[in-house]
């Protein structure tokens, strides 16, 4: 387990039971008792506990770091893991817009030979500094409030193209209506990239089911694969297996020190 | 006029059809064998001739007479015996009380006691005629699991059969046991009685047997004399096409080995076995009933002491003494529903998982049930495990939250070699989903993984490589592209492997 994740844990530990021991926590992660003191120091100083004799307990003005105690953000980490194994080297692949895909680039980073189309200027920053990364950005126009590109500009640009693998983020997934985005201009980027290529997959953090959006890009047995957790509706699982969608789960099974 | 006859027979379970319009004739002193897949309705036959279940639509004629059976009684009362898959014997009495069981020879006076004598007679009697070395009076549990089914087959030849139907009984006998039985069948076959045999192994259809039918989900694949159809044919109609899609494997590049087994034998179970277990890796383990999988199995984990052979894990030679031995070297052993095996049913979720390493949740003598409840319910959430109640015994739980604490309490050990034999056999489908994805997982962080099953689809679906087992000898290796569902099937019924 990486320092960054035992500290997610640590404050997710803390804020549910307010006070912590560093004999406790030292079992519970398996490490030395000074790593947990390391640990506690840093959080110390972020001001989010106050260290005791022994322990830590919550700094009552704690002012909690959104990003880490997020269990969503958990989530998508987990769903980017999962999707960044299935790339393979040498391929060329395409990243809609979004926060999971934002954190699938995040991993792709230090990859090499790799090819990266996007129309999300979040993830070309996130991809700038990764060495042997080749990233290229669609045209178009800004979608207000977003850092997504979309528009003639933008179909323009990937007009020829093709992928090994796009990966998508819708942010709604019906089970009548299929999946869409908000606007229109996304949803006939997304058309035409999935027009070119077979292997598509979809990325769904907990948040997408249910929920309806305006533009429809796809139906729910037509991306092939989709990559969740098991936080996947019941309702939804039972479609996939139907339809002989292939569904990807997503875990976090903690092995200390198994993982790479 | 035929013996049986069934015309159209089809059933449905959970709206599910098993079969569908089959037609089948049997006539007297016919050896009838029913072969198929897992799953393609052999039982379902059997049971509907035996009267265990009724047939939806279709007709079951006995002597051209149309019937309908309510009860395995009536079914019996017309000549009918059957001897299911699953054993069912009484372990303390004896052999001939055994074989009379519920229809024992009584004394003509009142009270109408049981006739020892002439039950004992009756059994001397027939097993010299028929060259059966067995002492009728031996209790049932000092025979071997072959004498064993031996019993149960006479049960039904010595109580004046007119049709035997027996559902994969020689799967699990020796040689000279098969060949006795097959001699006992012949000889009665020889008299005018009908002889149903389902079975897995060719080799049988080269011993036994007149007339074969193919079943293949369901239906009828093919029906003839034995003479006309040759093992491979028989084999390709069995085979389904249908490729595996929807399977969610995501294959990792292999690392390092983590598990070598050389020449590993248990005699007469388990002869010369080659293998090499890498991390990240599923090795997918084929293989029909008998076929000695899961002895090897078992081998491995150091449940069984093995006679012969090496075991080497991380690069060093170990020899396993007993099953703790092999989970300190990360080997974890996992059976299909652990009711009984593998959990502890009185006690909760966390207690259970917690098990494998004590030392984690223990404050000098005593335990710290804070810690234990903290350390499980990391694993609790994440594997998604169902319960009722938060102080849920495991007993209470579902077949498959079962199956998920036995591998949550394996994955708290840290184990990174899991040998899982049938892990999913009776979960539904979307439980059986979690676990491939649980899998899939587990080779991402660097696990083995040594996967049984007799699902082909899946197995095929999953492994990386698949090995085939027959009569406790690997008998070929093949690469997830190259293992097509007949190439499977002929290698693990013990056919040629072209």
């Amino acid at each position: 387990m990486f320092t960054i994740e035992r500290l997610q844990r640590i404050r997710r530990i803390l804020l549910e039971k307010k006070r912590v021991e560093v004999t406790e926590l030292s079992q519970v992660f398996g490490v030395s008792e000074s790593t947990i003191r390391r640990d506690l120091d840093k959080l110390e100083k972020e001001g989010f506990l106050r260290k005791t004799y022994g322990g830590a307990v919550l700094a009552e003005d704690s002012v909690v770091a959104p990003e880490d105690n997020d269990p969503l953000t958990m989530e998508r980490t987990k769903i980017a893991r999962l999707a960044a194994d299935m790339v393979g080297e040498g391929e060329a692949i395409f990243l809609g817009g979004g926060p999971v895909c934002l954190r699938l680039a995040a991993c792709l980073a230090g990859r090499q030979r790799l090819t990266v189309v996007t129309n999300d200027l979040e993830i070309a920053v996130e991809l700038a500094e990764a060495p042997y990364v080749n990233v290229k950005v669609t045209g178009g126009e800004l979608i207000p409030g977003t850092f997504s590109l979309a528009g003639s500009g933008a179909l323009e640009s990937i007009r020829g193209l093709c992928f090994n693998k796009p990966f998508l983020a819708p942010t709604g997934a019906d089970l009548k209506f299929g999946y869409a985005v908000p606007t229109l201009g996304e949803a006939q980027l997304i058309r035409a990239v999935t027009a070119v290529t077979q292997e598509i997959v979809a990325l769904l953090d907990r948040t997408v089911f249910g929920r309806l959006a305006l533009a429809p890009v796809a139906g729910l047995a037509e991306i092939p694969t989709v990559v969740t957790t098991n936080l996947l509706p019941h309702d939804f699982k039972a479609f996939y297996l139907a339809h002989q969608v292939k569904v990807f789960t997503a875990y976090e099974l903690a092995q200390p020190g198994a993982r790479r | 006029m035929s013996l049986l006859e069934l015309s159209r027979i089809g059933k449905s379970s959970a709206g599910r059809p098993v079969l569908q319009e089959v037609d089948l004739v049997l006539e007297a002193g016919q050896g009838h064998i029913l072969i198929g897949e897992n799953g393609a309705g052999k039982s379902t036959i059997c049971r509907i001739i035996g009267g265990d279940l009724c047939q939806d639509q279709g007709e079951l004629r006995l002597d051209g007479k149309v019937r309908r059976f309510a009860s395995p009684r009536e079914a019996r009362a017309l000549g009918i015996r059957v001897v299911p898959e699953e054993q069912a014997i009484f372990p303390h009495l004896s052999v001939a009380e055994n074989i009379f069981i519920g229809e024992e020879p009584s004394h003509p006076w009142f009270p109408p006691i049981v006739d020892r004598e002439r039950m004992f007679a009756t059994c001397y009697r027939f097993f010299r005629e028929y060259g059966i070395r067995l002492d009728p009076d031996l209790p049932m549990h000092l025979l071997g699991l072959g004498e064993q089914r031996l019993v149960e087959i006479l049960r039904a030849a010595m109580t004046d059969p007119r049709l035997i139907v027996m559902d994969e009984v020689t799967a699990s006998l020796s040689e000279p046991e098969r060949q006795m039985i097959f001699g006992l069948l012949r000889a009665l076959m020889a008299k005018g009685v009908g002889v149903l045999l389902v079975t897995h192994r060719l080799e049988d259809l080269r011993h036994f047997g007149d007339w074969v039918t193919v079943l293949k989900e369901g239906r009828v694949a093919a029906s003839g004399p034995l003479a006309a159809l040759s093992l491979p044919e028989i084999v390709k109609l069995m085979a389904r096409e249908r490729a595996p899609a929807c399977y969610p494997r995501l294959r990792c590049k292999p690392g390092r080995v983590l598990l070598v087994v050389k020449n590993l034998s248990r005699p007469p179970i388990l002869e010369g076995i080659d293998l090499v277990l890498r991390s990240g890796e599923v090795l997918g383990l084929a293989g029909l009933l008998g076929s000695g999988r899961t002895a090897l199995a078992r081998a491995i984990a150091g449940i069984d002491r093995i006679s012969g052979g090496e075991i080497w894990i991380d690069g060093r030679r170990v020899t396993l003494k007993n099953p703790s031995d092999a989970v300190r070297l990360g080997m974890c052993y996992l059976t299909e529903d652990p009711r009984g095996k593998g959990l502890f049913l009185s006690l909760n979720v966390p207690a259970n998982i917690t098990i494998t390493d004590m030392d984690r949740v223990r404050d000098g003598f005593f335990l710290n049930f804070y810690r234990e409840e903290l350390l499980a319910r990391g694993y609790i959430d994440e594997l998604g495990i169902g319960l009722p109640n938060p102080h849920a015994t495991t007993a209470q739980l579902s077949g498959g939250n079962r199956q998920k604490v036995v591998l949550a309490k394996w994955l708290y050990r840290s184990a990174r070699i899991f040998v899982l034999d049938e892990p999913t056999k009776g979960l539904d489908i979307e439980t059986k989903l979690d676990f491939y994805n649980i899998i899939n997982e587990l080779t991402r962080c660097g696990a083995g993984v040594i996967f049984i099953s007799s699902d082909l689809q899946e197995l095929r679906g999953m492994s990386d490589r698949i090995l085939v087992m027959y009569g406790g000898r690997l008998v070929g290796e093949l690469a997830k592209e190259e293992a097509t569902e007949e190439r499977l099937l002929m290698l693990a019924m013990g056919g040629d492997p072209t």
